[in-house]
């Protein structure tokens, strides 16, 4: 089995300030547009597909136990939903037969998470120092998805600038249609809760679909 | 290394053993790092702090806002919860003292819980085999840092009469293999291999063999 296919990341070129974000100077309708223009981002990497793969990073990464998760990526990236057969006499009125399945949101936030953790791998980031901190968000809701210990993120493009302090703090948000506005307006929230000094620096990756599953990281700054 | 990156590559080291089923090594990685860290319990009271002035917070911005969501509040709560947090350093250290609670509990768990299948020890990796309907689960976890030799892998399973298709990319390997006698699907990730096999005439032995020879030759 080859590569199935190969996915775009790209990175939004500038940081976004949470003192803007939270004064209403950004507009996040128009920094989506500007993404799916092409405007205001550049191609970070593109990934190899190996959906085996993305079943490592689930079992380690990934906070709901679903099998699998090769075989469900390749039918949410192609987008075609598994259909069922139905009788063929009618139902009453406003009835219809759920004879096509809605794509699960708790699968495509696993592909992205999973997704995140190979790109950060494939960046040359040691993703035993990757923290997964989702399980505990019931228990201590101020926290990220991930933080992210590694010193060698200074050497990918993740981090623009050399006067930031560990963790990088991760939000990670997957959709099976385009990027949602109140995804990346929850992500923010999120990382504003921790995000505190001008050296903090937080990412957000978020995986969608344009038709196939891309992905495009957003850095955060105070 | 820091303490929080050690923490932070023990919780992935559990996960990693959880994964392989072997709860005693869970048991013996938490133990040793719970001995060493005198200071756990000035990580646990930072995480105390920290909730407590995050649930404050959300008090004071319930009382504000009749909804708990939306823009305006999450705002609130954030500006709230800052202004509590006096020490940038309390921040980090909560999340120390959330995984210590973390790793403590689950050591409480696993003392009720028998080892669920045998580990196979061998001198540079662990491994269990499960066995479903139709076909065998051979996981393993490779000691140390390795790259896997994919070109003996390819040599061992043609010698034994396999077809092969093959992924190399960088540290990953992923390979399948057919034959009359039955499929494997291997797919490496150091420390993690994980490998698949279908019998044309199911013996868990014969299983068993392949995977100890597939690991052999990766490793080699």
């Amino acid at each position: 089995m080859n590569a199935v296919q190969s996915l775009d990341v790209f990175k939004y070129v500038l940081p976004i300030s949470l003192a803007n974000f939270s004064s209403g100077k950004i507009w996040l309708p128009n920094l989506i547009n500007d993404v799916l223009q092409r405007k205001m981002v550049q191609l970070l990497i593109t990934l190899p597909l190996y959906p085996a793969l993305l079943e490592v990073y689930n079992i380690r990464y990934t906070e709901k136990w679903v099998r699998r998760i090769d075989e469900n990526f390749l039918e949410y990236h192609s987008g075609l939903r598994p259909s069922l057969n139905f009788p063929l006499h009618q139902l009453p009125r406003n009835l219809r037969y759920l004879s096509v399945k809605f794509f699960s949101g708790d699968v495509s936030g696993m592909i992205a998470e999973s997704l995140f953790i190979y790109l950060l791998d494939y960046l040359g980031v040691d993703v035993n120092l990757v923290g997964h901190l989702r399980p505990y968000k019931n228990k201590a809701a101020f926290l990220p998805d991930f933080v992210i210990w590694d010193k060698n993120i200074a050497t990918t493009a993740l981090i623009s600038t050399s006067n930031y302090q560990l963790p990088i703090y991760a939000e990670v948000k997957g959709s099976t249609y385009g990027i949602n506005e109140q995804r990346l307006e929850k992500a923010l929230c999120q990382l504003n809760r921790v995000i505190r000094t001008s050296q903090d620096r937080g990412l957000i990756f978020i995986a969608y679909k344009n038709p196939n599953y891309e992905g495009v990281i957003f850095e955060v700054e105070v | 290394m820091m303490v929080e990156q050690e923490i932070v590559e023990v919780m992935n080291q559990i996960r990693d053993n959880l994964w392989l089923g072997d709860i005693r090594r869970v048991q013996e990685i938490i133990t040793n790092f719970l001995k060493m860290k005198e200071s756990a319990i000035k990580f646990q009271q930072s995480f105390r702090e920290v909730s407590t002035s995050f649930r404050i917070a959300q008090r004071i911005c319930k009382d504000l806002y009749k909804e708990r969501k939306g823009l305006k509040y999450e705002l609130s709560l954030s500006k709230e919860f800052k202004e509590r947090l006096r020490e940038s350093s309390k921040l980090k250290e909560a999340i120390i003292g959330l995984l210590i609670f973390d790793l403590e509990k689950l050591l409480k768990r696993l003392e009720t819980i028998e080892p669920l299948c045998k580990v196979v020890q061998r001198p540079s990796y662990r491994y269990t085999i499960f066995e479903y309907a139709s076909k065998y689960e051979v996981r393993a976890l490779i000691e140390g840092r390795v790259e896997c030799n994919v070109r003996e892998l390819v040599r061992k399973l043609e010698e034994r009469g396999f077809k092969l298709s093959t992924i190399f990319e960088k540290r990953y390997t992923y390979v399948t293999a057919f034959s009359t006698q039955g499929y494997i699907e291997v797919s490496a990730l150091p420390p993690k291999v994980s490998i698949l096999i279908s019998l044309l005439a199911p013996s868990k032995e014969h299983a068993q063999e392949l995977g100890e020879m597939i690991i052999n030759s990766l490793i080699s």
